[in-house]
């Protein structure tokens, strides 16, 4: 696969991997005039954000709050003692046969991933769910180096057979529907059209299953990676994972080095939220819990074990104890679903593998503030992503921390002027008097005598494009209750 | 009992009835209100933009103006939190203001928290029947009500009024799009949202909004009118004082 084969989105620029300075509005504002695609993803997002809410209420009741706020404090831990964890996670693991390799890039962990598959003559891939691998594109490295790769989850095989790309962290084919998944099944596949679920997964199935028995090395990511213990759990729904890891004689795993947790009982605690917040499922269909390859006594499972982890950006974001806490996310996707921005933008418009307010907090994190710098301020800081978060990101916080860093370093001219003249008019009352009047005198105007501004100039036309902008009332609060004659303080 | 009326510089414009609303409900449940002039904004606009130095500036001034012991009571949500929660992340802990700052954030109130969780008052001792206001209307609980943990309990407060038949919204949770420079810069996409909420009015099938700010109420209103529609939005408060047959000062344009 050469870069001219990337899945492009509708600025012509690769989906995931856009040109920069990326700009979220070049695509969203397409995107939003997309019925289907609005309707996809309006509907899908709801389901799973009630789907969560009524999962953890009907276990957890009341203590939601302080179990996620619970939970947020034992990644945290981790976090802070990253360090002592791994290194711990690394002899565990070690110890039992798996073999760790550390990248401290993209280009380096994909590098490791396609030795490993040279080294053992590899022809067929078969690969599970994992961000952490789209981050490092490592699907066209593969390929480029001659080993066949074939997505196994249901949704990324069919992105794959589409060659499209993932929009969603849990849902990857949010944007899709039935009826483009018969076309490119019996484009790609030569089966007969078809849009009914069933038989659309049952061609998958088959195919898959040939591929699986064929496989000589098998790709997963991980969701966590325990330190007592120096097990590898990877958690999915499909049963996909289970072929990969366990059928070909090779096992490779990439895993962010932000997985760590401390022992089984920080698990326990994260399991239960993960699934519940990503599907509103108790736990997901299957859990598995991998500590190093087939041993003397086994008759199945790899006889290679690898571990790849990847800092790719997570030590420097490790760096800084404010932005710290964004390592925390276990990719459970409820902060997108119930994201109102993700809703109406869609994944794509974010221009890069992680969406939605993570995204918008983690990508400019890891590729550059300058690079995206329309993601922090797209958000109108609601709070659903926080209130959604299992390890109580502050998500909000540090959308609006990374808006002050880009400020620090270059302000837009005319917003930083605008923001000067109001902040000198809120220093003194009067002035603040003299500016509520001024722009009153504008918008009426602008009214040209009628109740409400239905055109503005400049950036105020971003307002009236949508909709209208009421008038200020004639006699503020301020002026009321002077006239009433009510005594200064 | 002796209240310091806060009064943000989009409601004092766009939405002085709320305030004034708001001035006639305290006085009615016996609180004394008092309004300092030299007040203006509480920083949120340049905080929420990134311009932390000025809004830390202008959190000190609020401070300043607001010093003493008395609760501080605004009609809005948003500048509820703002003082309540973001002022502190932004006032260093060595600053001088920092004591002033933390006891303004322990003494605001957003002003159906201050009935319910501090007159505690049930909602059915505030208001025993609907008056002369509308028995029917449509809740839409502004984001910020979930900073100052509000989000769902000012609805059920509401709930609670005896003869009052309160709509949830379909997709209540779901921002109106306002988020204010948010609403300009991002338009489309704040304009989708702020026809999300329209849309769900019309099927909530009343014909006033209840919405406690001013923020959130001129973003829907505004869409509204751009669709032609006739609902109106109105401030909890004004609702709360049409009950009781409050004199509310004239009216809003």
């Amino acid at each position: 696969m050469t870069s001219a084969d990337l899945p492009r989105s509708v600025d012509g620029e690769p989906t995931l991997f856009p040109r920069t300075p990326f700009d979220l509005r070049t695509r969203a504002d397409v995107f939003l005039d997309d019925e289907n695609l609005q309707g996809f993803v309006g509907e899908a997002t709801t389901a799973r954000d009630v789907a969560r809410r009524d999962a953890l209420a009907e276990m957890f009741g009341a203590d939601v709050k302080a179990l996620r706020h619970h939970a947020g404090l034992l990644k945290q831990h981790a976090l802070d003692n990253l360090d002592h964890y791994l290194e711990r996670w690394i002899e565990r693991a070690e110890e039992v046969g798996t073999r760790v390799h550390y990248a401290s890039d993209a280009r380096e962990a994909n590098q490791i991933v396609v030795d490993i598959a040279l080294r053992n003559r590899a022809k067929l891939c078969v690969k599970s769910k994992s961000m952490v691998t789209e981050e490092t594109h490592l699907v066209p490295d593969l390929e480029n180096a001659g080993v066949e790769t074939v997505e196994t989850d249901l949704g990324e095989f069919i992105i794959q057979v589409d060659g499209d790309a993932p929009s969603h962290i849990v849902m990857p084919m949010i944007h899709k529907d039935r009826r483009s998944v018969g076309r490119a099944f019996a484009r790609e596949l030569g089966v007969e059209y078809t849009e009914d679920p069933e038989t659309l997964t049952r061609i998958a199935r088959e195919h898959l299953r040939k591929k699986y028995r064929q496989a000589d090395l098998g790709i997963s990511g991980g969701n966590f990676l325990v330190a007592e213990s120096g097990s590898l759990v990877i958690c999915t729904n499909e049963g996909n994972g289970r072929f990969c890891t366990s059928e070909p004689k090779v096992h490779v795993a990439m895993v962010g080095i932000e997985k760590i947790v401390p022992g089984f009982d920080e698990l326990s605690l994260l399991l239960h939220l993960l699934a519940r917040s990503a599907t509103g499922q108790p736990l997901t269909c299957y859990t598995q819990i991998l500590t190093g390859p087939r041993r003397a006594s086994e008759v199945d499972g790899p006889l290679e074990m690898h571990v790849v982890l990847l800092d790719g950006g997570r030590t420097r974001i490790l760096a800084d104890p404010h932005y710290r806490q964004a390592l925390r996310c276990i990719r459970c996707g409820a902060c997108l679903n119930a994201c109102p921005v993700y809703r109406k933008a869609t994944g794509h418009a974010y221009g890069s593998v992680y969406s939605g307010p993570i995204g918008a907090v983690i990508t400019p994190l890891l590729k550059g503030l300058d690079a995206y710098p329309s993601l922090p301020e797209a958000s109108s800081l609601c709070g659903a992503c926080n209130e959604a978060c299992p390890v109580d990101i502050d998500l909000p916080g540090l959308l609006v921390r990374l808006r002050r860093d880009q400020r620090r370093r270059r302000a837009p001219l005319g917003e930083k002027l605008v923001m000067g003249l109001l902040a000198t008019a809120f220093r003194s009352p009067f002035l603040y008097r003299l500016c509520a009047r001024l722009q009153r005198v504008m918008l009426a105007v602008c009214a040209g005598g009628g109740k409400r501004v239905r055109k503005a100039p400049g950036p105020f036309a971003g307002w009236t494009r949508e909709r209208d902008l009421p008038l200020p009332a004639k006699r503020t609060f301020r002026d009321r209750w002077r006239s009433r004659g009510r005594g200064k303080r | 009992m002796r209240v310091l009326l806060f009064v943000p510089c989009l409601t004092d414009q766009f939405s002085p009835r709320a305030a004034e609303a708001t001035v006639a409900l305290l006085e009615h449940l016996g609180c004394q209100v008092d309004y300092p002039e030299q007040q203006t904004c509480c920083g949120q606009a340049h905080r929420n933009s990134g311009y932390e130095k000025t809004a830390a500036e202008l959190v000190r001034r609020m401070a300043t103006i607001f010093s003493g012991e008395d609760p501080v009571v605004t009609p809005s949500g948003s500048c509820a939190a703002m003082l309540r929660r973001h002022a502190l992340e932004i006032i260093p802990d060595d600053d001088p203001a920092r004591e002033e700052v933390t006891s303004l954030a322990s003494r605001t109130r957003e002003i159906i928290e201050f009935i319910d969780e501090d007159l505690k008052i049930a909602p059915d001792q505030l208001v025993p029947d609907t008056g002369n206001a509308p028995c029917d209307v449509a809740w839409h609980p502004s984001c910020h009500l979930r900073e100052i943990d509000r989000f769902d309990a000012s609805g059920r407060y509401l709930e609670g009024i005896p003869g009052l038949t309160l709509r949830r919204l379909d997709r209540e949770e779901q921002c109106c799009g306002f988020g204010g420079t948010f609403a300009i810069k991002f338009g489309k996409i704040s304009g989708a949202l702020a026809e999300d909420r329209c849309q769900a009015l019309e099927r909530a099938g009343t014909s006033t909004l209840l919405c406690n700010d001013t923020g959130c109420a001129i973003n829907i209103a505004g869409r509204l009118s751009r669709r032609g529609d006739e609902q109106r939005v109105i401030h909890s408060v004004e609702w709360l004082c049409e009950a009781l047959g409050l004199e509310v000062g004239e009216a809003s344009s």
